[in-house]
């Protein structure tokens, strides 16, 4: 009886938990648990206790280190999938008792599922607050954008934080350790200067009222792959997980870095960096060509900005450092496949090269032919109560823009050096934060921008207006509003570039400002109709000889991020709608040619209706009569309507002639014909 | 005995519009020019022409077996059809009876698109709007030939091989396609039933992607509610089902009445259509020099693409 009712209220609490965990992340979609940063260019995703979501072999299932990160919808080209640098990244801890024992080995990374959020089957649990919440969750749920909240903090923090549970049932071995896990991500989206990287801060505590912890070991193991959406175009039967990665680790820096390189079991052909197989419209020919370009070459690095003093009192301190090779299929157990037992597994955590397919030698075949792992031990520790240890990384991919890398001229040792020159930035960069306590100057806000065609019927252009609300805007740290100008970027491709800068707008400047509305407005005639453009507006502000924060440190002029105020839809280019008249209602490209679609910026099969009014029903018949397709067009700003092929039973039409009728509210009809060759 | 065969027609109708409704793939087929009516008795009769018998070469058209029983030596059809949307056909028809050896047939079918203009989309560096270039034109023919028999004097089969051709802008395709097709007539009072199966062929492509044939089969019962045929004054009911392979069931209804053996009235009814319904038409038919002569004018009205109009002349000598 007891037992039945203590079920049931498990069951209601473990419910109304998960309830209360899936309102707190911003994520509506997926796992509830996993938390995503999605605002700027580099995309990341945080589960209870590591980064990503517990590993299924090497599968993608959320955003990891993506750069550029996109979401699945924002993309109708085949490229092949994401660009996904990390699978996994964690720690396993492990500690001896008094006896000298191993006490237990804790899976806080790659496979691990020891953290749970209510129950007693998980070792340890999501820590409550003092409202009861789990403590996993996104500091503020809007961000602290452009710092207008917190100055001295990230604009996106995520803080998790995971105890031991002490309903877990305890087998004889393995027991769990009082310890108490806190991780605080951090990540400054908005700021053109520092949007490629992450700093996660651990600290482990214990818990225990009197006895410490000895022989704590720490290993942070990271599961690579650079080159995860070109591997799955190039090796399509190959389970995923690129296997050409190479990386370096630098132990004075204590930087590590890797990179997709050339695959070692296909001599003759060179996968590094990510390349791409792109089908395009070569006017030149009329007809389809097939080009390479690289879409997004870049190098993870994962920099250890602090680490807190072991029993030999040396901060900084990396105990050991190994890739593991991870096998090409079916890896569910992560660098300690077929490390048995708690004292093997100890062992392996103060020594990497135990762990399995252990190497440190760069040079060693594994590399360039595996999936994998980066494993690093810190130790030992010895905890007394109420101590702590403090582990700072900072996790960045360091690459050349897509807009810079879409060059038929680069070369291998370009991209490599860009990349490094990348890398050397960054690591600047985030020591610098971590140094300055996780404050950074911060550029002024990207503007509120809006995209309309022009009011002139006839004439082609698309029109940027944006509002100088911004100028208003004290600096977080300066105090006093420092607007110099703003940025107009346009991609006609992809919502991740090639991004080109259209125009440079000093604040006021009388050729676009308008006093009287008090906004700024760009016509940007360069456009063709039917294409789609992405744009991006930034502001930068004028710099600083002296930052508030540090008055030894000269600030540089700053730009907001062009990924943070983008459009994530394209807006495709069209005309005003015509004054009720549809006597020059036309349809644009006919006939209509495979190869004469658009297959650029998102659609393809695209036939467009040109020269509408505002609100007008096309409708598409077959030559026979039968009613195709039914299209009510109902927009104020666009004369353009456009078909994908798709009748209304949801399959692409065939080649051959179609009828359509054209019919507005004012009871005007338009009759024509077009053809569709395929 | 007259009631009978209503209610006999009304159940057919009932048990037609049973059929379960197929999975609508409109606009997956191609060459569909080739479902377009070209004689006008035809389209006046809602297209409910498959168990016709009294046709002359139209019959070709409605269903190859029906020229089994062409009574003249010679049959001659001749027709236009205003389309939709400015589209035009013309058809001939040529039908020679050899006794107990059957009929054999030829006929040439030519549809004209007209002239559309060409437009095309501007390159990504090619500012502005779209470009106009001239225009091009589209067009398709059949050559079909065909033989029927009548192997009693109630059962006939018959079948047509047609070559089909279409031509948009620069790019062509063809196909050789088949009608097939039995009409019985089965002792019941005038009653006939019939069945024909139109346009069975293989795929075909005008650049990469294949596309289907608009396959029709259409079954149907028709017969003299009043009168014969071989009276100065009848009134024909005609019943068909249709099954395209390319949309969901559709039944036809048409309804003719012959005038003191000279003027004949038509009308039709189609179900299943979104956009088409009322047929109408008419007809005068005569004896000139020891050669029948008739006349026909069929209608039809779309509610979107205006009317279509037909007028044919046919000839058996």
């Amino acid at each position: 009886m007891k037992m039945v009712r203590k079920r049931a209220l498990r069951a209601m609490i473990l419910l109304a938990a998960g309830l209360a965990a899936g309102n707190s992340p911003a994520n509506a979609q997926g796992n509830p648990y996993t938390i995503e940063l999605t605002r700027g260019r580099l995309w990341h995703s945080f589960y209870l206790s590591q980064e990503c979501e517990p590993m299924a072999d090497w599968s993608r299932k959320t955003y990891g280190l993506d750069w550029p990160g996109f979401a699945s919808e924002e993309i109708k080209q085949n490229i092949g999938g994401h660009h996904t640098y990390l699978l996994s990244g964690g720690f396993f801890l492990t500690a001896k008792t008094d006896t000298g024992t191993v006490w237990g080995w804790d899976n806080f990374a790659t496979h691990g599922t020891d953290v749970g959020i209510e129950g007693d089957q998980f070792r340890y649990l999501i820590s409550k607050d003092s409202k009861g919440k789990p403590i996993h969750r996104r500091r503020w749920q809007d961000g602290n954008y452009w710092l207008q909240r917190d100055p001295y903090e990230a604009e996106e923090v995520i803080d998790t934080q995971w105890e031991m549970n002490g309903a877990w049932y305890q087998p004889w071995d393995n027991q769990n350790m009082p310890v108490l896990v806190r991780r605080t991500v951090r990540q400054w989206s908005g700021s053109r200067a520092d949007e490629d990287y992450v700093i996660i801060e651990y600290v482990v505590k214990n818990m225990q009222r009197r006895k410490p912890l000895n022989g704590v070991y720490l290993l942070f193991t990271y599961a690579l792959s650079p080159n995860h959406r070109g591997w799955s175009l190039v090796f399509p039967n190959f389970p995923e997980g690129a296997r050409n990665t190479h990386g370096d680790w630098d132990p004075e820096r204590r930087l590590l870095t890797a990179w997709a390189g050339d695959f070692a079991l296909t001599p003759g052909n060179d996968e590094s960096f990510d390349v791409f197989q792109e089908r395009v419209y070569d006017p030149v020919r009329g007809g389809p060509a097939v080009r390479s370009r690289f879409l997004a070459p870049g190098l993870i690095g994962i920099k250890f900005l602090h680490i807190s003093p072991d029993t030999g009192g040396q901060a900084n301190r990396i105990n050991g450092f190994a890739w593991s090779a991870a096998p090409p299929t079916n890896d569910h157990s992560g660098p300690f496949l077929g490390v048995a037992g708690l004292t093997s597994k100890y062992a392996a955590m103060a020594n990497p090269l135990l762990l399995s397919e252990a190497f440190a030698d760069p040079t060693d075949p594994r590399m360039g032919q595996n999936r994998l792992y980066a494993n690093f031990s810190l130790g030992p520790y010895h905890l007394a109560r109420g101590d702590s240890i403090k582990v700072v990384v900072a996790e960045f991919v360091g690459g050349l823009p897509y807009e810079r890398a879409d060059n038929p001229l680069l070369t291998i040792t370009d991209l490599r050096a860009a990349g490094d020159s990348a890398v050397s930035y960054l690591e600047q960069r985030v020591s610098f934060a971590y140094e300055h306590h996780y404050t950074l100057p911060m550029p002024p806000p990207g503007p509120r921008f809006v995209v309309y065609p022009v009011r002139e019927g006839g004439r082609v252009g698309n029109v940027i207006s944006f509002g100088s609300e911004v100028e208003s805007v004290p600096d977080p740290h300066q105090g006093v509003p420092d607007v110099a100008g703003y940025r107009i970027y346009r991609s006609g491709q992809y919502p991740f570039g090639p991004w080109k800068m259209l125009v440079d707008i000093p604040v006021g400047d009388p050729r676009f400002f308008h006093a009287d509305s008090q906004r700024y407005i760009y016509l940007d005639s360069e456009v063709a109709l039917g294409y789609a453009f992405y744009y991006s507006v930034t502001s930068y502000d004028h710099g600083w000889p002296a930052w508030a924060m540090d008055p030894s440190y000269q600030v540089p002029p700053l730009e907001s991020s062009i990924f943070a105020n983008r459009m994530r839809q394209p807006f495709y280019t069209t005309l005003r709608p015509t004054a009720k008249q549809l006597d020059h209602v036309t349809v644009v490209p006919n006939p209509f040619y495979r190869s004469s679609g658009f297959e650029l910026a998102g659609d393809v099969k695209l036939i467009q209706f040109v020269n509408l009014s505002e609100e007008c029903t096309i409708r598409i018949y077959t030559v026979r009569g039968d009613l195709v397709k039914t299209i009510h067009h109902r927009d104020p700003s666009s004369g353009v309507a456009f078909w994908n092929q798709i009748s209304d039973y949801g399959q692409y039409v065939k080649s051959g002639m179609y009828f359509f009728q054209v019919t507005n509210k004012q009871g005007e009809v338009k009759l024509g014909k077009f053809a569709i060759i395929n | 005995m007259r009631s009978a065969k209503w209610i006999l027609l009304v159940c057919l109708s009932w048990s037609a519009c049973a059929i379960a409704q197929e999975f609508e793939k409109i606009g997956t087929t191609g060459f569909t020019f080739l479902e377009i009516p070209v004689s006008a008795r035809i389209l006046a009769l809602g297209e409910a022409a498959t168990t016709l018998f009294d046709t002359g070469a139209e019959g070709i058209y409605c269903n190859p077996a029906a020229i089994a029983w062409q009574r003249a030596r010679g049959g001659l059809h001749v027709a236009h059809t205003s389309w939709y949307v400015e589209t035009a056909l013309q058809a001939v028809a040529l039908t020679w009876s050899q006794g107990k050896f059957g009929t054999v047939g030829f006929h040439v079918r030519y549809c004209d698109f007209g002239k559309m203009e060409r437009t095309t989309n501007p390159t990504v560096d090619q500012v502005g709007s779209y470009l106009s270039l001239g225009t091009y034109s589209a067009g398709a023919y059949t050559l079909g030939l065909s033989y029927a028999r009548a192997l009693t004097d109630k059962f006939s089969f018959g079948g047509t091989v047609k070559y089909v051709r279409e031509t948009i802008d620069l790019y062509s395709a063809d196909n050789v396609v088949a009608d097939l097709g039995f009409l019985y007539d089965t002792g019941f009072r005038t009653l006939r039933i019939g069945a024909s199966l139109h346009n069975f062929g293989l795929d075909s492509k005008y650049a990469e992607e294949k596309f289907k044939m608009p396959q029709t089969l259409r079954m149907g019962v028709s017969a003299e509610l009043l009168g014969s045929s071989v009276r100065e004054n009848y009134l024909t009911v005609v019943v068909e089902a249709v099954h395209p392979n390319d949309a969901g069931e559709r039944l036809h209804l048409g309804m003719e009445a012959v005038l003191g053996g000279i003027g004949v009235v038509r009308a039709g009814y189609k179900f299943g259509y979104a956009d088409e319904g009322l047929c109408l038409g008419g007809g005068l038919r005569h004896k000139l020099f020891g050669t029948g002569v008739r006349f026909d004018v069929g209608w039809m009205e779309h509610a979107s693409l205006n009317s279509a109009l037909l007028y044919a002349v046919a000839v058996e000598f």
